[in-house]
């Protein structure tokens, strides 16, 4: 793995998300009643009935853009590569994308991979979606 | 929705004064200082005593301090109407059409809306403008920060290249916004940028966040601008051509970012755009000025889209066409060089930029025909629109 993510931790509303990457799964919540998926940042209504649940972690690419982060040294920039992905499951996900700069990512299969934060033990992993055939291939 | 017809034209409400501060790397002043400032010059524009205010309207950029402090270090008594807003980059129009209800309503005579910011710190990149903050890495708020996201500037390239994927947009034609724009901050004094540009040296200019090119992107700005709403009634006994507001309208679609919705292809323009030229009885052909917000090329491109200018995706080949844009152009846009190349303080850049011309003092850069001015305001990522339709005919 060769992107970089830099450390998150966990709060009280991203816990239950968090255990999910650290045990490689990309938790959504979903509405009992009608089994509508919703984003893990939905802040729930205390009438509504939602549950975690176990996404496929696959999408494909809704769009992308290369960031250039300029280096200290007046070297060449470091290309890092965003995107939104729309989840097999409808909502979208906004992301690090391991991926090639100079790829054409337009609607790009893609899949989960969790990637650690940090070293330290409260740097949770973080979701990175990479082209779904490669992510295969390294399983 | 308000038909024009029937407010009185007297009580129609109008622009009648602009108070620009010293724009651009200005340094000493903070923003609630650039705030009074721009206050007091757009109060002696319109040739008034501070006094005569009786409302006003408050916001601020990224600098704290722009609040309701304002009314005190102004000595303003005895206020009628008197609130801090903030809808970003919408905010400027938004103040304005408060204004304009207050003062056909009767609710107030004279309205000051202003807004001012300083994020620049002298002996600091105009890149760390923005940057200075630091959050604790936890949470849902520190993902898209880790993960290598880049503010606004990643943000809005991944709505310009969801259009250029959708409609075949080019890079190219998105240097064509930049480089008419600069032609036309040649000729304003107040821009801070002001050498021509090529469309080779937009594409030479490096890559902040694919497809962003730096000449893709706003400056940034200290300074504070306001203007003064009255009745067209009480603006004509003052000091500065009125200039009517005519329409006006908001939209704010509730993109979440979360699911798929209008993202880079639809933007809240496409309501408020046609709500707003309605309200005026004109349509995009009596536009003479466009004055449209440019934080990005691609928001002035997706705007015009939406505005009705051209066909929705035909953006990219409607701004590149030839003589379209620029001084000599068929669609005066953005004629004192817009956010990219004059000076950017949110809605007040379009907003002020378009009572120049409407009041017919734009110097080298001054459109002839400028009776029908359209002013947008655009804030969040495409998340909040507003729309202005000012005339000189009532």
């Amino acid at each position: 793995m060769t992107v970089r993510i830099n450390p998150v931790a966990r709060d009280e509303e991203s816990a239950a998300f968090f255990d999910g990457a650290a045990v490689g799964e990309f938790r959504l919540l979903r509405r009992r009643s009608t089994g509508e998926y919703l984003d893990p940042r939905t802040v729930p209504d205390p009438d509504d009935d939602l549950e975690w649940t176990a996404a496929a972690g696959t999408g494909t690419v809704v769009s992308w853009s290369v960031v250039h982060k300029r280096a200290r040294d007046g070297g060449e920039p470091e290309r890092v590569v965003v995107g939104i992905v729309e989840l097999a499951e409808g909502p979208w996900w906004w992301c690090r994308l391991d991926a090639d700069p100079d790829a054409d990512l337009w609607q790009l299969p893609v899949r989960a991979v969790f990637v650690p934060s940090g070293p330290e033990p409260d740097h949770e992993k973080v979701p990175v979606f990479a082209p779904a055939e490669e992510a295969d291939h390294a399983r | 929705m308000t038909s024009r017809r029937e407010t009185p034209a007297r009580r129609r409400a109008a622009i009648a004064g602009l108070g620009l501060t010293e724009l651009g790397k200005v340094y000493g002043p903070s923003a609630r200082q650039f705030a009074a400032q721009a206050v007091r010059r757009a109060a002696a524009d319109a040739g008034i005593g501070l006094s005569d205010i009786d409302g006003l309207l408050v916001s601020a950029g990224t600098t704290p301090g722009v609040d309701l402090s304002l009314q005190v270090d102004l000595g303003l008594r005895d206020l009628r109407l008197f609130t801090q807003m903030q809808a970003f980059g919408s905010t400027a129009g938004a103040m304005v059409q408060y204004a304009a209800m207050a003062v056909e309503a009767g609710m107030a005579d004279t309205v000051a809306c202003v807004f001012a910011d300083a994020p620049l710190q002298q002996g600091k990149a105009t890149g760390a403008a923005y940057g200075g903050r630091r959050t604790t890495p936890t949470g849902w708020g520190s993902l898209l920060g880790s993960s290598g996201f880049a503010g606004p500037n990643s943000f809005y390239a991944l709505a310009a290249r969801r259009h250029m994927k959708t409609y075949g947009t080019t890079s190219e034609q998105l240097g064509a916004i930049a480089v008419a724009q600069r032609a036309w901050a040649a000729k304003n004094p107040l821009a801070q940028l002001r050498d021509p540009i090529t469309l080779a040296d937009h594409q030479a200019s490096r890559f902040i966040a694919e497809p962003f090119h730096l000449l893709d992107c706003c400056l940034v700005s200290n300074g504070g601008a306001a203007v003064i709403v009255t009745s067209a009634e009480r603006a004509a006994t003052m000091a500065q051509p009125a200039v009517q507001v005519l329409g006006w309208g908001q939209a704010h679609p509730g993109n979440s970012f979360r699911r798929n919705d209008n993202l880079g292809l639809v933007s809240g323009a496409a309501q408020s755009g046609p709500a707003a030229m309605e309200m005026a009885g004109v349509t995009v052909d009596d536009i003479d000025v466009a004055e449209i917000y440019d934080c990005y090329t691609f928001t002035a491109l997706l705007t015009l889209e939406d505005y009705g200018f051209c066909g929705k995706g035909e953006g990219g080949e409607f701004v590149a066409t030839p003589g379209m844009l620029g001084p000599d152009g068929k669609l005066a846009v953005n004629t004192g060089g817009g956010q990219l190349s004059s000076y950017y303080l949110w809605g007040m850049t379009p907003l002020s930029e378009a009572i120049i011309q409407a009041r017919g003092q734009g110097g080298e850069r001054q459109v002839p025909k400028h009776d029908t001015v359209l002013v947008s305001g655009n804030g969040g990522i495409l998340d909040h629109h507003s729309t202005l339709v000012l005339g000189t005919e009532g």
